[in-house]
């Protein structure tokens, strides 16, 4: 009966087919919106990828990363007094502005890290030797700004070439991998005092102090002892997982840099609204879509149903073959609106935006909720099967 | 004639009525009617005298109010719904006046759903439903839909799914109205074989006076009930005054 009741369901084409794109649609909006937002909360994190460490300090009201309040030159030395701390090293961390060879500006992400132990500098160099950061004028930049500071479009930026941030000469002596920032600026690294330099003159400059623990000492324990210690806000830097952020939504306080920003995005800027809207239409469009055509499906195979009820298929019979029909389009539509999230994500990653991260848990719910709008589809049919009498097929 | 034989249905004061409070309506008042084996058994009348509801409470799949109803044995009345589905599915073959097949499946694929309800396996069931095809002689139409055959075609394929399980009890309503003459004698040569050849009962709704000569018993109705019973043979033909039934 099973394959009875595909033959009826791929027989009625148009329904098929309506079913199959309703379902298509809402998968792709659903994925694709979510992949969307999730890999722009993970741009808003890059710093913190871009800049390993695994403690940040920073300002006791700081809440995020990409706005940090300024500390005290001074503070640098009072966590490196901390007992459990292994090494501590200032950063600087602002968007500036470049000056190419052409004349026209191109907003960075600058940021310092400390000369004599290049703590915070990019985990993976692409071109060019770290080291030479050293030397005057110096500064790495990210596979990013290979392009984007490039005095011409379809150009590239070469380890050698020059631009200038505020007048003064930045001379390229590599090129990182990085994540992508969250205003789009590439990144670009210098020393920290010539950060300083590079920087309009402000009273305090120093952004956040990173840091590592003492060997053996764990994370939690050199956070709790430098919040003691030097008042100031002490945070981890690890990978965030979905566990993180439900703790977060359940009011729950967090050590981790990662969840924190994130967390901030998401309470005080409307783009999780934005998003979310889109995921809600999209669900909204496939149920509504698929359920009408379903039911209609269902409607007009009545008196086929009724002939089969009368036939001597149970009730039980009738609406397993709605649910497998249900089922089949769903799982078919599914399907597809993943590929289609797929190649929207080929394209992404390839152009490095928009932002895209698909994490694993996305498409298992929308797998759920697309199941959940087939089974409400099939349970409109089966309430109408249960109440077909058999003896209609006579009547007709 | 098949006197004697074997009691496919037999139906004792059945009433049945439709809604309720003033709007409710008696539609079978007290019927009383045996359907036999080897018998084409024809029930005629009116529109609206009741032969459709009655046919329906006979198959099974309408109940009744009052009465008393016996297929083969069992009594109906006293079944649960589950147990007269199954039942239903086992002993009774249907022929619907719009044939009700499904336009999607092949002719094979709708003769074989009757076995397919009964869980017989789709290879088994094809292979039966082939067989049946042959017999009444639409071998070589057994892959087409039924869009792609004509009226009569489509009713011999309903034919073939009433018998491919091999129900004792064949209902059928109208099975000649949407046919020509032709056709029509066609179909009512295979009841005829259906019937007399292989012992089964075939209980026909009918408004068309051209087949009246093919049946072994005429029951006319009018208003609920049952007015007269005719054996047909070839010493008692149909009486006149049923071949102007559509007009009481």
């Amino acid at each position: 009966m099973i394959r009875l009741a595909l033959k009826m369901l791929f027989g009625d084409t148009a329904k098929y087919l309506m079913l199959v794109a309703g379902l298509t649609v809402a998968t792709f909006l659903m994925a694709q919106q979510a992949a969307v937002f999730c890999g722009l909360m993970s741009w808003t994190r890059s710093t913190l990828k871009n800049v390993p460490a695994p403690i940040w300090v920073v300002e006791e009201k700081v809440d995020q990363v990409n706005e940090t309040n300024p500390l005290l030159d001074t503070d640098v030395a009072r966590v490196r007094s901390v007992g459990t701390v292994a090494w501590a090293a200032p950063i600087y961390s602002g968007i500036q502005r470049v000056r190419l060879e052409n004349g026209s500006f191109k907003i960075i992400q600058l940021i310092g890290i400390d000369a004599n132990t290049l703590a915070g500098a990019p985990a993976k160099m692409l071109a060019g030797d770290l080291m030479e950061l050293r030397l005057p004028h110096s500064v790495v930049i990210d596979d990013l700004g290979v392009q984007r500071l490039a005095p011409k479009r379809g150009d590239k930026v070469k380890v050698g070439d020059v631009f200038e941030i505020n007048d003064q000469e930045a001379r390229v002596v590599g090129i990182a991998d990085a994540a992508t920032s969250f205003t789009g600026g590439p990144y670009v690294w210098t020393t920290y005092e010539r950060a300083l330099q590079y920087v309009p003159a402000q009273r305090k400059l120093l952004q956040a102090v990173i840091c590592a623990p003492r060997e053996g000492v764990a994370l939690e324990q050199v956070i709790a002892d430098i919040r003691r210690e030097t008042g100031l806000k002490a945070f981890i830097n690890r990978e965030a997982d979905l566990h993180d952020f439900l703790g977060q939504m359940r009011g729950e306080p967090t050590s981790n840099f990662n969840v924190s920003t994130v967390w901030w995005y998401v309470k005080n800027t409307g783009i999780p609204i934005s998003f979310g809207t889109t995921v809600i239409i999209g669900l909204l469009v496939g149920m509504a879509v698929s359920c009408q055509t379903f039911y209609s499906f269902v409607l007009e195979n009545m008196r086929h149903l009724g002939a089969l009820k009368a036939m001597g298929a149970s009730n039980g019979m009738l609406c397993l073959m709605l649910v497998v029909q249900a089922f089949t389009v769903g799982i078919i539509g599914y399907g597809i609106g993943l590929l289609g999230t797929a190649g929207f994500a080929f394209g992404a990653l390839k152009n490095e935006q928009p932002p895209f991260y698909l994490p694993d848990f996305v498409p298992l719910a929308v797998l759920g909720v697309v199941l959940g709008i087939c089974m409400l589809a099939a349970l409109l049919g089966i309430w109408r099967v249960s109440r077909l009498e058999p003896a209609m097929v006579f009547r007709s | 004639m098949a006197n004697g034989s074997q009691l496919a249905a037999q139906v004792k004061n059945l009433s049945k009525s439709f809604g309720d409070g003033e709007a409710r309506l008696k539609v079978l008042k007290g019927i009383d009617l045996d359907v036999r084996c080897g018998d084409i058994t024809m029930l005629v009348g009116p529109s609206g005298c009741g032969k459709t509801t009655l046919i329906s409470i006979i198959a099974g799949t309408l109940a009744a109010d009052e009465g008393e109803l016996t297929v083969f044995g069992h009594n109906l009345r006293q079944m649960s719904a589950a147990q007269t589905t199954a039942f239903r599915a086992r002993h009774i073959g249907f022929i619907f006046q719009a044939f009700h097949l499904i336009p999607t499946l092949t002719c094979v694929e709708n003769v074989s759903v009757p076995l397919l309800i009964q869980g017989v396996s789709v290879g088994k069931a094809e292979k039966r439903a082939r067989e049946v095809l042959a017999q009444v002689g639409l071998e070589d139409r057994m892959r087409h839909r039924p869009a792609q055959i004509s009226g009569g075609q489509q009713q011999r394929v309903a034919i073939a799914r009433a018998l491919v399980h091999e129900p004792r009890l064949i209902i059928c309503d109208e099975p000649t109205a949407a046919l020509d003459a032709k056709n029509g004698h066609v179909v009512m040569e295979l009841f005829e074989h259906v019937a007399r050849g292989q012992e089964r009962a075939v209980l026909i709704v009918t408004h068309d006076n051209r087949i009246f000569h093919h049946a072994n018993r005429i029951a006319s109705m009018d208003d609920g009930r049952i007015l007269e019973v005719h054996d047909i043979d070839v010493a008692h033909p149909p009486p006149e005054h049923l071949k102007t039934v559509e007009r009481l």
